[in-house]
């Protein structure tokens, strides 16, 4: 069971990296601990995550192959 | 509402579009659009709306133009430097297109003014930098009914929406609190004078905006609500993503909007919700004049105003960490400045919270109340 994750904007910085992977998991709130645990910083910030192009909540079921995209808000213009 | 010979001319390309036509054309000449924001999205969003022949286009913005606006912000040039950008593009556009009507606002939005300038418009473009400014048009915009179309961008990405859009059948679509509840902590969202931007994104983001404004008056092609289209200017990737309507995030708006004269946008975007030391420019002025010992911090990475205050340090907002050591701890007061004061409440908010620090204050409004100061000094 394997999740891609890809990060936009900030999260990337924070992350060091667009995208990853992340292995034996299947649902979005163990996906999150994961991701936190590995990445402390990601705490402080506030972001959406899609699952395969659909922003999902918290306790969205996930599948071998999923696309997890996770983005901040931008105030730039 | 008919078209003039000139306006036949000018407005020929659209005409010969089946999808735009002459029904079109009347449909944009009839429209009333309230772009808020004259910035890097603002330009080219004014420059195709007025083309687009929008026959009414409000412009808010409260800054003027500066030499490092420039590079993204190519509806203005050298001349127009120190004017009012709402002043500067109303006088270039109106050159653009002489048959629709421009109005500038040289003022910022905010929750005592936003009732009275966004009801006189049918569609609302944020075109704003900030997160305060991006709630209050989302909440206001609930409240009278409008949609808006939003933008913006970081570094190489941008995000374009279109919020609270009512469609044909009379169903209410998302609105950008459905997507972001609650505002990030500040200094967990740098904007582009901290991070930087290039030229072209917000160009490429703005136009995206211009083109939804159009399609919806128009009534024509698929537009981005209930999805959010991401651009990436590095690898060229665009992706969409939908979204659903959070009944429970509209009512936040309209409870917000029904009371927006106390509401404080600032506030609520602000860390933690919690409240950082400041100082205003004349009370600054005064301590100084009284030889008080002061510390004063410039957080700039780069000047709108040339002008600095005597005396200071200078430690950008990135560079603060590695150099706390530098901030005085004997008890003077310390005073955080910049251009407009919102990196250095950054830069306070960041050592009250987290490094412990009472003695450090920011300059309210920055470089820009200081300078009006002086000018009442006068």
């Amino acid at each position: 069971m394997q999740i891609n994750v890809i990060f936009f904007g900030v999260l990337s910085d924070v992350v060091g990296k667009n995208m990853l992977t992340i292995q034996d998991t299947d649902n979005m709130t163990d996906l999150k601990r994961k991701l936190i645990t590995n990445y402390p910083d990601l705490i402080d910030y506030t972001y959406r995550m899609a699952v395969n192009q659909q922003m999902v909540e918290d306790n969205h079921r996930l599948f071998d192959n999923d696309i997890v995209a996770i983005m901040p808000p931008f105030a730039g213009g | 509402m008919n078209l003039n010979k000139e306006e036949i001319q000018y407005y020929h390309r659209h005409l010969i579009l089946p999808q735009i036509g002459k029904t079109g054309q009347q449909a944009l000449k009839k429209a009333n659009v309230l772009v808020i924001g004259a910035g890097g999205l603002g330009c080219p969003i004014l420059m195709y709306l007025s083309g687009a022949g929008i026959g009414r286009i409000g412009i808010v913005d409260p800054d003027k133009v500066a030499v490092s606006n420039l590079h993204r912000q190519v509806l203005y040039g050298f001349s127009q430097v120190g004017e009012f950008k709402a002043e500067a593009a109303v006088n270039r556009l109106k050159d653009l297109n002489p048959n629709i009507v421009l109005k500038a606002y040289a003022q910022r939005l905010s929750s005592k003014n936003a009732v009275d300038l966004v009801s006189q418009y049918d569609v609302v473009v944020d075109a704003t930098d900030n997160f305060p400014a991006r709630y209050l048009i989302n909440d206001i915009c609930v409240y009278l009914d409008k949609p808006f179309v939003s933008g913006s961008v970081d570094r190489f990405q941008g995000q374009v929406s279109v919020f609270n859009f009512t469609d044909g059948q009379g169903n209410k679509w998302p609105t950008y609190r459905c997507l972001f509840p609650k505002p990030p902590a500040p200094e967990k969202a740098p904007d582009c004078s901290q991070n930087g931007v290039i030229g072209v994104l917000p160009g490429i983001i703005g136009n995206l905006q211009a083109n939804e404004v159009i399609k919806m008056i128009c009534g024509v092609g698929e537009i981005l609500s209930g999805k959010i289209l991401i651009f990436d200017a590095f690898s060229n990737q665009t992706m969409q993503f939908s979204i659903q309507r959070n009944e429970q995030a509209v009512q936040l708006a309209l409870q917000n909007a029904s009371d927006f004269g106390s509401f404080d946008y600032e506030y609520f975007c602000s860390s933690n919700q919690q409240k950082i030391n400041e100082i205003s420019a004349v009370d600054l002025y005064k301590k100084l004049q009284n030889k008080e010992k002061i510390q004063l911090i410039d957080t700039r990475s780069a000047r709108e105003f040339q002008v600095e205050l005597p005396n200071s340090v200078h430690i950008s907002l990135n560079d603060l960490q590695a150099n706390i050591d530098k901030i005085s701890r004997n008890g003077n007061k310390v005073v955080f400045y910049c251009d407009h004061g919102i990196s250095s409440a950054k830069a306070v908010r960041m050592l009250q919270n987290h490094h412990n620090l009472k003695n450090v204050f920011n300059l309210k409004g920055g470089l820009a109340a200081w300078l009006k100061k002086e000018k009442i000094e006068q």
